[in-house]
């Protein structure tokens, strides 16, 4: 296969689940027709991940899948001693017990199938020599501690970097990570081996997701659960884990050549977790104006029986459904006339969609909330009178945006970019006015409170949707984002597209 | 005899019909007695192997066996060799019972049914015991550090602690400068929450199958309160969940008006909604009914000492001094006789 321009790299999301990241990749990849992608899906396990959800632009000249969990063979016995490699192998692991990974280099060479005296699955799960490194380690490091927790914590964490030293990967000029993680480490390795170019950009910040997740997570063995005695230290496994995470971080951080992020507060946790700030960039998301402005239109010739207020979103805890359900109450035993929509996939949290169904169950609002599970947003818009967002985590969100440039107020969590987003994030920009409200988390009140304003003064939420238009007109415009991204693949990876071309051909005329 | 015993009883009178119509003549021709007698007899073998008392699973060998035993005694020797199996049958079932003593326990722990748990009143375990005792005020200073990794496990502490105090400080972590620690204290409010949720609509559900379950409604109201008093839900919401409660109590009248503790709960609940004259005259109507509470006593005087009826206060704690031997009850009345004296 030839090699393309850029190869993005997805892990956990595009093409197989719906959501902002995975809609940013789209766009980007179907707008820039000219530039030739190749794209990696890294997933747990192939049964994991369920169907397509986006058809691959013409343009995405290759596909490959990495799935974690089922590595290489296990058996590629190689009877050479490698002392070296595994001396080697031995002083890497102390240098990550102290969080240096200046070695990595190495060892990605070392691991990799094809190279001198490389390390192979069957050295790392049976070999003898692994073995003892093993034992080593955990006198040193893990003594007294659960020895079978320990020995299956490290073989389950090694497996999936096998997985990727091991996966076939596209060959491209520059390889774009969207996040760091299993992500960035295959852009590391693919920069080493390939020479190429390496870019990342995180949306939400990979290491606090992570800490999040593990911290919470019931597979991860725990000692002394049984008190309430607080801890500054996790449990040991979890520690390793988040340490295994957060090296994965600082490796992409290290070996990237520019990294990206949607807004300021996300930039200043990437240097916080060990980017270099010279190389720390900002690109906002943004989207296709114009294609909201036949919405806009629709929705102010729309005639309503009454008003409708919609959460767009999946179904999951991280955007709270429940406070806006709760909010949906207050508001109805306002505004009875009111009817509230939950627009979003229904299939990521079953356990969760069960305890809103019942939720709204127990308030009785099953005549007046409906959860309709995926839909088509653009049918959507023109009907809806307030878009909300309760969500307790969220990047950029792009339904906010949406919602901004079909006219819609805003009622949006204090989460993320949303507080720039609806009240503008220089003085230039907050002159625009306000272009919906922003509430607290976990604040049904204040939600409620917001949704009836809008609802009931008709003045007030015309001024906050003509805001919002010109807002994402003048600042959100998919194009400045195509366009930047363009350009970084231009500096990074020598692509020339006919649009870089025009432009060039028009400097040239003009100077 | 339970429905249980049905297929052996039948075997028993199908294998008595087919003796009693070999031994006696009963004017009836020797073929049709023959050929009545024969099929009581065939059929009472065809349900042994079937099952004699269970029906038989003959994926296992025992109950194989037993199947074989039954049909071979009984075949050749109708009534007697039925008989014979049948105190075999149960010579083997108390053996049986005694190994299965142990095994048959386990088989009830391990069948425990998480659908039906939700009724039954929750088992104060040691872990919540603990709980109860810690001390909130060390995590509420964590909390107000800079120390993230600190924090965090304060969070993680807290969520074990099913107490007001520990929501309120949970509450407060919402707005930590922190994503993370924000994320933490989320999570562990709202998983409290989903459980009284859950339990709540799990009842809802109970009592539209079995509406006239007093009992049910009860349970309701009273989860209703400890969901309220637990600080957990937010306050414009505690109007709703105090409707859910007065709804279900209205009904419980309805059933069965005699229980005072409808009263008692309703009173709680019109309180907990603000409704002080609501509350007032439901906990009269419960003092009315039952003067054994001293937890009713003292709400009672409460609410008439915060509606200026001191009188009445002291009136019903000195009732209540009569029936319970409550030292609280001794100490309000001490306190209301100073004031009212001052």
């Amino acid at each position: 296969m030839a090699r393309t321009d850029v190869c993005f790299i997805a892990e956990g999301s595009y093409p197989y689940v719906v959501g902002g990241v995975s809609t940013w990749v789209h766009d980007i990849i179907s707008s820039l027709k000219d530039i030739s992608f190749s794209l990696v899906f890294i997933g747990v396990s192939k049964e994991a991940q369920g169907k397509i959800r986006y058809e691959l632009p013409k343009n995405v000249l290759e596909y490959k899948e990495i799935h974690l969990m089922q590595p290489p063979s296990f058996f590629q016995r190689r009877f050479s001693r490698r002392k070296e490699a595994f001396q080697e192998l031995e002083a890497f692991i102390e240098d990550l017990a102290r969080g240096d990974i200046s070695r990595a280099e190495v060892m990605i060479e070392r691991f990799s199938p094809g190279s001198k005296d490389a390390l192979s699955p069957y050295d790392i799960f049976y070999g003898r020599d692994f073995w003892d490194i093993l034992l080593r380690t955990y006198e040193k490091h893990f003594d007294g501690f659960s020895f079978i927790d320990y020995f299956w914590t490290v073989r389950f964490m090694m497996m999936p970097l096998f997985a990727l030293l091991h996966g076939d990967l596209p060959e491209a000029a520059l390889y774009h990570a969207t996040c760091t993680g299993y992500a960035g480490l295959l852009g590391v390795i693919a920069r080493l081996r390939n020479n190429a170019g390496f870019i990342l950009t995180e949306h939400g910040i990979y290491t606090n997701e992570r800490m999040i997740e593990i911290t919470q997570a019931q597979w991860i063995y725990r000692e002394q659960t049984d008190t309430v005695v607080p801890r500054r230290q996790l449990g040991q496994i979890q520690n390793l884990w988040m340490k295994k995470f957060d090296l994965l971080s600082r490796l992409a951080y290290k070996y990237a050549d520019a990294i990206f992020t949607l807004y300021e507060g996300n930039r200043q946790m990437q240097i916080q977790g060990g980017a270099p700030p010279e190389k720390c960039e900002i690109i906002p998301n943004g989207i296709e104006v114009d294609a909201y402005e036949q919405l806009y239109l629709k929705r102010l010739a729309a005639s309503k029986k009454a008003p409708v207020v919609a959460l767009v979103g999946r179904v999951t805890p991280i955007k709270d459904v429940k406070t806006f359900i709760k909010a949906c109450k207050m508001v109805q035993s306002e505004v009875p006339e009111a009817r509230f929509f939950i627009l979003g996939n229904k299939e990521e949290d079953e356990k969760y969609v069960e305890e809103c169904e019942r939720l709204i169950r127990v308030l009785d609002l099953q005549k007046h909330v409906i959860m309709t599970g995926s839909v088509n947003m653009r049918e959507y818009y023109p009907f809806i009178d307030c878009v909300v967002l309760t969500s307790i985590s969220e990047a950029q969100p792009f339904v906010v945006l949406e919602a901004m440039a079909t006219g819609i107020p805003v009622v949006a969590s204090n989460v993320g970019a949303c507080m720039e987003l609806l009240e503008g994030a220089s003085a230039e920009d907050q002159a625009l006015g306000r272009a919906g409200f922003i509430t607290n988390i976990r604040s049904p009140r204040e939600t409620a409170d917001a949704i009836i304003k809008v609802l009931k003064d008709q003045d007030m939420a015309r001024r906050m949707g003509e805001a919002g238009r010109l807002r994402v007109r003048r600042y959100y415009q998919r194009s400045r984002m195509l366009g930047a991204y363009e350009a970084v693949y231009r500096r990074f990876a020598g692509v020339k597209s006919k649009i870089g071309e025009q432009r060039e051909i028009i400097a040239e005329e003009a100077g | 005899m339970p429905k249980r015993y049905f297929l052996a009883i039948l075997e028993w009178a199908l294998e008595v019909e087919a003796f009693c119509l070999l031994l006696f003549q009963w004017d009836m021709e020797a073929f049709w007695r023959l050929f009545l007698a024969l099929s009581a007899h065939g059929l009472a073998i065809g349900l042994l192997a079937l099952g004699f008392i269970d029906v038989y699973d003959l994926r296992n060998p025992k109950d194989r066996v037993l199947a074989v035993l039954g049909v071979a005694m009984t075949l050749p020797f109708p009534l007697l060799g039925f008989v014979a199996f049948s105190l075999l049958f149960l010579f083997i079932a108390r053996k049986r019972r005694k190994a299965r003593g142990i095994a048959s326990d386990f088989e009830r722990y391990i069948m425990f049914e998480p659908e039906q748990f939700w009724l039954r009143p929750k088992n104060v375990s040691s872990d919540e015991r603990v709980s109860q005792e810690v001390d909130i005020a060390p995590f509420a200073q964590i909390l107000e550090s800079d120390d993230i990794a600190m924090k965090r496990g304060a969070i993680l502490s807290v969520s074990r602690i099913l107490r007001g105090d520990a929501v309120r400080l949970l509450k407060r972590a919402l707005s930590d400068p922190s994503r993370e620690i924000r994320y933490y204290a989320q999570n562990a409010l709202s998983e409290m929450e989903s459980e009284f949720n859950d339990r709540i609509y799990k009842l809802g559900r109970e009592i539209e199958r079995q509406p006239l379950r007093l009992d049910l409604h009860l349970e309701l109201a009273r989860l209703v309160i400890r969901f309220i008093e637990s600080g957990l839900l937010e306050d414009a919401m505690v109007p709703f969940f105090t409707q859910i409660g007065l709804r279900t109590l209205d009904k419980a009248i309805v059933i069965g008006s005699a229980n005072p503790e409808v009263y008692l709960l309703m009173g709680k609940l019109k309180k907990l909604n603000g409704d002080k004259q609501g509350a007032l005259s439901a906990l009269m109507e419960y003092w009315e009914r039952n003067k054994q509470s001293a937890e009713a006593a003292l709400l009672l005087a409460e609410l008439l000492c915060e509606t200026k009826q001191t009188d009445m206060a002291r009136k019903v704690l000195t009732t209540a001094k009569e029936y319970l031997n409550d030292t609280r009850i001794g100490a309000v009345l001490d306190i209301l006789g100073g004031a009212s004296e001052g």
